[in-house]
């Protein structure tokens, strides 16, 4: 038995014939904030994907979610034992209003201390204001919001969350760095995709680096915020 | 004349209408394009015409010829289309197929000659509009449509599986992430489909007739409907429905040689003008 909420044991990942994801393996403690840092095309999304099964990816290796193995897992039933996720570009339904994004997703929580829509709303009154609209007609930064807010009414224990600050304001980006950081005295674990390294070294605890599918460097936030080097040679900074 | 045509026009629109919008639903979340739809459609006509005659009941005819074909549309996805989902070239030869054999065996069975369902009584008869005898029966099959029409759009807007089916057509993946079993819905929506499809052969069988080829011909004219509504969209059903049927009797009754080209071009213009159709949403 390990100590992980999440841990991922030699996953190989391909499209097709492609072989994007190699012997990659990573250990995500309860309530730890982890980040996942890479250039473009380094094989982040295809990452998070891989967890859900999603994509048609074809994977080989173990995926342990509290110590239970999920690769052979459907998607909605990895979604069910508690991760939710923010993919990369918010993803939000065209057809599907404001309010029915968090409608669709909300799961309570017996004892009442979880996550509701009228609490996303509250905390975010741009689209508590903007309910009846379809989800996709907001803005750039609203569209993110929601698409968080919609991982958290789901009430997870794990977010996986792929480029949270893609095309958004440093206002918006502000914000979503105070829930990420909230989400742990909730006690939900975050594991986060970022080419944004300032964000995601105030985020994270721990940093892995993703070059062309191998997980190349493992280290701590504040090593990997002083290791200048390693920031040039990985991530070309 | 004018105003009769008029409303055979809007009667072949509402049975257009109850065919297309189910295998129109399947399409906005499966991806697939039924083509055992017309197989359904004739199947539902036959069984209604046996029940029918049976029990002497033509709504037993009706709900028998949507509960059967309902059974086999759930056996179709069930038992092979779930397993080649996502292999698009696999699942056309599989609806495709299963069409011919079904034509095939209806064939063998109730043979070749056509065949009416006969009005019920209560749905016989006709009323006066201005200098038109309009049969009752027309009118029946309007007023159906409309219910369903109604009917589904109020699931679709208003309940809890409605939202699932939206956000089903716009995005099955990330649909499934939020912990639904996505695969449940596109049973139960091909089930349905295949409910509505029997249903429209046996009330349609009592408009036009139940005869081998029928089942072709309706599928070219629902494929039709879609292709200028738009794939995936209810309100571009509607309008489909309304256009094609309207094209068909008109064209009938004043260009009779023209007819089936009348009803492809306005395919070809809009497949040049907007590709997704008038409503469409899906491109691929
Ligand atoms: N559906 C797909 N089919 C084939 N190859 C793909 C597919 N999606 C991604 N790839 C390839 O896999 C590699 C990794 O892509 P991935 O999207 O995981 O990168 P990423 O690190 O998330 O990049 P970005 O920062 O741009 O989001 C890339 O080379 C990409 O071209
Ligand atoms: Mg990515």
């Amino acid at each position: 038995m390990s100590e992980s909420i999440l841990s991922i044991k030699d996953l190989n990942s391909y499209y097709g014939k492609s072989h994007v994801l190699q012997d990659v393996s990573i250990n995500i403690n309860p309530l730890e904030r982890v980040a996942i840092l890479g250039r473009n095309g380094m094989g982040k999304s295809t990452l998070m994907k891989s967890i859900l099964g999603l994509g048609g990816i074809r994977r080989d290796g173990n995926i342990y979610f509290n110590d239970e193995n999920i690769i052979k897992k459907k998607t909605y039933e990895i979604a069910r034992r508690g991760i939710a996720y923010v993919p990369q570009g918010r993803q939000l339904f065209s057809l599907l209003s404001v309010e029915e994004h968090l409608a669709i997703a909300y799961k309570p929580v017996k004892g009442g201390n979880g996550w509701t829509p009228k609490m996303v709303f509250d905390i975010f009154p741009e689209i508590g204001e903007r309910k009846k609209i379809s989800g996709t007609k907001l803005s750039g930064g609203e569209q993110q919001i929601l698409a968080i807010g919609r991982a958290l009414v789901k009430n997870p224990s794990l977010i996986l969350m792929d480029e949270p600050s893609e095309g958004i304001s440093t206002l918006v980006l502000e914000r979503i760095l105070g829930i990420c950081h909230r989400l742990t005295k909730q006690g939900i674990t975050l594991f986060l995709v970022e080419q944004n390294l300032g964000l995601a070294l105030s985020v994270a605890q721990k940093v892995y680096i993703l070059v062309n599918g191998r997980i190349v460097h493992e280290a701590s936030a504040e090593e990997f915020n002083a290791d200048k080097e390693s920031q040039h040679n990985f991530l070309g900074i | 004349m004018l105003l009769m045509t008029f409303i055979n026009g809007l009667t072949i629109a509402a049975l257009l209408f109850i065919m297309a919008v189910g295998l129109n639903l399947s399409f906005g979340l499966l991806r697939i394009v039924n083509l055992t739809h017309g197989s359904f459609y004739l199947l539902g006509g036959y069984i209604g015409l046996y029940v029918y005659k049976a029990t002497e009941s033509w709504i037993f005819g009706i709900v028998a010829a949507g509960i059967v074909v309902a059974i086999i549309a759930f056996i179709e996805e069930f038992t092979l289309l779930r397993r080649v989902r996502g292999k698009p070239t696999l699942e056309t030869l599989i609806t495709l197929s299963l069409a011919i054999i079904i034509s095939d065996l209806l064939i063998v069975i109730w043979g070749g000659n056509p065949k009416t369902i006969k009005i019920p009584e209560l749905l016989k008869g006709y009323v006066t509009l201005f200098d038109a005898n309009v049969p009752i029966y027309n009118i029946f099959i309007f007023c159906f449509a409309c219910f369903i029409c109604l009917t589904l759009w109020l699931i679709l807007q208003k309940t809890k599986i409605g939202m699932i089916i939206r956000a089903g057509v716009d995005n099955f993946e990330i649909t499934s992430t939020l912990g639904i079993n996505i695969q449940l819905v596109f049973t139960l929506v091909f089930t349905a489909a295949g409910f509505l499809a029997g249903i429209g052969g046996a009330i349609g069988g009592t408009y036009l007739m139940v005869a081998p080829g029928e089942d072709w011909r309706i599928l070219t004219y629902t494929l039709l409907v879609i292709i200028i509504g738009g794939m995936g969209s209810f309100g571009g059903t509607i309008v489909g429905s309304i256009i094609i049927g309207m094209i068909f009797s008109f064209g009938n009754v004043y260009v009779p040689q023209f007819s089936l080209f009348l009803m492809f071009a306005p395919v070809a213009i809009t497949l040049v003008i907007r590709p997704k159709g008038l409503f469409g949403r899906i491109t691929s």
